[in-house]
This record gives C-alpha cells, structure tokens and sequence, in this order.
C-alpha cells in the first residue's frame, strides 16, 4: 500500500520534467527564434549597447594603428636629420 | 608603415569590419539575452588575444632577464602594450555586455576583479617603461611575469569559484551557426595580434636604431 502511494506521489511530482519540454544546458548558449525576442520589448536597448562596444573596439584599433604609424614617422624624420648630420651636409 | 603590414591589416580590416558583421548578424539570437548576446562574438576572441599578448610578453620578459637580448625586450614592450590595447576592449565591452544580461556594469566577481588586475598590472609595465629610469627594462619584466601568472586565474576563475559570469564551456556548446562567426572574429583577431606585434616591434628596433645613430652623431661632432 505504502509503495503504492510512494508511486502516485512521485506521478503528481510538480517537480518533474514534462515530457516535450527541451533539454536546456545551463551552461551554454540557446538560440531562439528572433521574432519572438523582438515581440518581449526591452527596457535596456541592446543594440546601443552592442553599437557601444563594437564602436568602442573600432575606434581603440584605429587609434592605435594611427598612433604607432605616427611614432613611426616622428622617428624616421629624426634619423633623417640625424643622418644629415652625420653627413656632414 | 612598412607595406606588408599596411597590406595585412588592410585584409584583416576588411575580415573583421566587412565579412564579420554580416555573419554576426546572421547568428541566432540568444534566448536569455537576446541581442546583446552579439557582443560575444568579439569579446571572448579579444579576451583571448589579451591572454596572448601577456604570455608573449612573458617570454620576452624571462628571454630579457636570462640573456638581455634586445629582441627580447621588443617582444616584451610590444606584448604589454597589445595586452593593454585588447584589455580596455575586453573591460569596456564586458560591462556594455552586463548592463543587459545582469542589470549592472560591474561586479565585483573573481572572473572580472582578476582581469581588471591584469590590465592594471599592464599599464603599470608601461608606466615603468616610459618612467623608471635605467632599471626600467628589468621592472617592466618583472611585472609582465606577475601579469601572466594572473591568467590561469582569470581563465579558472569561474571554474572554481561560484561566479556571475558565464563559464569557458560556453564556447565549447556553440552551435554551427554561432561557432562559425565566433571562429571567423577569433582568426581574424588572431590575425591582428601578430601584425600589431611585428608592427610594435619594428617601432622599436627603430628606436634602437635611432639611438645608436644618436650616439654615433655625438661622436662624430666631438671629433670634428
């Protein structure tokens, strides 16, 4: 009797999985269908957020680019004019 | 700017800024964190590079302190500076990423205090470099080893501690469609890595440079 009634506990267990429910991974990413996230609406707007961070990469790489090639010209132009000195000219 | 590495980062430009957006775009979206996800997909590549500019400039730093080859002081200087490049990346696109998915900018979480160390570590090296006088080479060494035993861990981090930030199995779970833009941003990145190094390094070989011909101009003007 006492197994019976474990078995139908466990049955009504709200706890359990349902059977069509999709195997989720909490530790990697889950797509979605984007028109249903779309459809949430959102208090934090992702896309400046996004826009910020690749804005903010693009304008770190340039700078940086820029700025050794600019080092790289002020160190050239004074080995020219050291050169020139050396030449005596 | 020599022309191969104008050439090499004009490819790598048109790689990352052309081709990646587009695939990134095409990704799914994400279904906790929706759109703000996309963020990964140059996040986790420039976290990495970071790694990779630090033990760069690790070994360049027990190359300088065991031979005091100046190649490898180069390799040393030009490592830091990437690491510090890619590091304000990685912690200026974090917390954009976070104000999303957790609500805040910042956490105090090991994962990123860890790596807020590394790059302040970083900026140290540099300041050492630019300010400390004769035993500058020797100090900006011994903090980019310090630098680089804090990356083992950054990388653990959230594996051994219970953390907010998402775990590095993460990557390993990516579908198709997400792997292959994240694949492409972490090529292209790799790729950007080493034409900033050569880039770096060749600046200072010719600040070497520069320095001898000082020395030999002083010489020659004390003769005549």
């Amino acid at each position: 009797m006492s197994f019976l009634l474990a078995l139908l506990l466990l049955a009504a267990d709200p706890a359990a999985p349902a059977k069509d429910a999709p195997a989720k991974d909490n530790e990697g990413f889950e797509k979605v269908d984007g028109s249903m996230m779309a459809k949430r609406g959102e208090f934090i707007p992702a896309d400046r957020l996004v826009g910020g961070a690749y804005g903010f990469i693009l304008v770190a790489l340039v700078g940086y680019v820029v700025s050794v090639d600019r080092r790289n010209r002020r160190l050239a132009n004074e080995m020219a004019d050291l050169q020139r000195k050396l030449d005596g000219k | 700017m020599p022309r191969a590495i104008r050439l090499s980062l004009a490819v790598i430009a048109a790689a990352l800024l052309g081709s990646a957006p587009l695939l990134i775009l095409a990704a799914p979206l994400e279904s906790s964190m929706g759109f703000v996800q996309k963020i990964f997909y140059f996040h986790v590549p420039l976290a990495f590079m970071t790694f990779a500019a630090v033990f760069v400039a690790a070994f360049g730093a027990v190359w300088w302190l065991w031979k005091r080859d100046p190649r490898a002081d180069r390799l040393l200087v030009a490592g830091i500076e990437i690491a510090v490049l890619f590091g304000a990346c990685v912690l200026v696109t974090g917390p954009l990423w976070a104000r999303k998915a957790w609500g805040v900018y910042w956490q105090w979480d090991v994962r990123l205090t860890t790596t807020l160390l590394l790059w302040l570590v970083c900026l140290a090296s540099l300041f050492v470099r630019r300010y400390g006088g004769p035993a500058a080479r020797s100090l900006t060494a011994g903090l980019a080893i310090f630098g680089a035993a804090d990356v083992p861990l950054i990388y653990l981090s959230v594996s051994i501690w219970r953390t907010i930030h998402p775990k590095t199995t993460v990557v390993k779970t990516l579908g198709p469609d997400m792997m292959l833009p994240f694949a492409w941003c972490a090529f292209g990145f790799l790729a950007l890595f080493l034409v900033l190094l050569e880039l770096r390094m060749s600046l200072e070989k010719a600040r070497a440079q520069l320095d001898e011909l000082a020395l030999a101009v002083e010489d020659h003007l004390e003769d005549a």
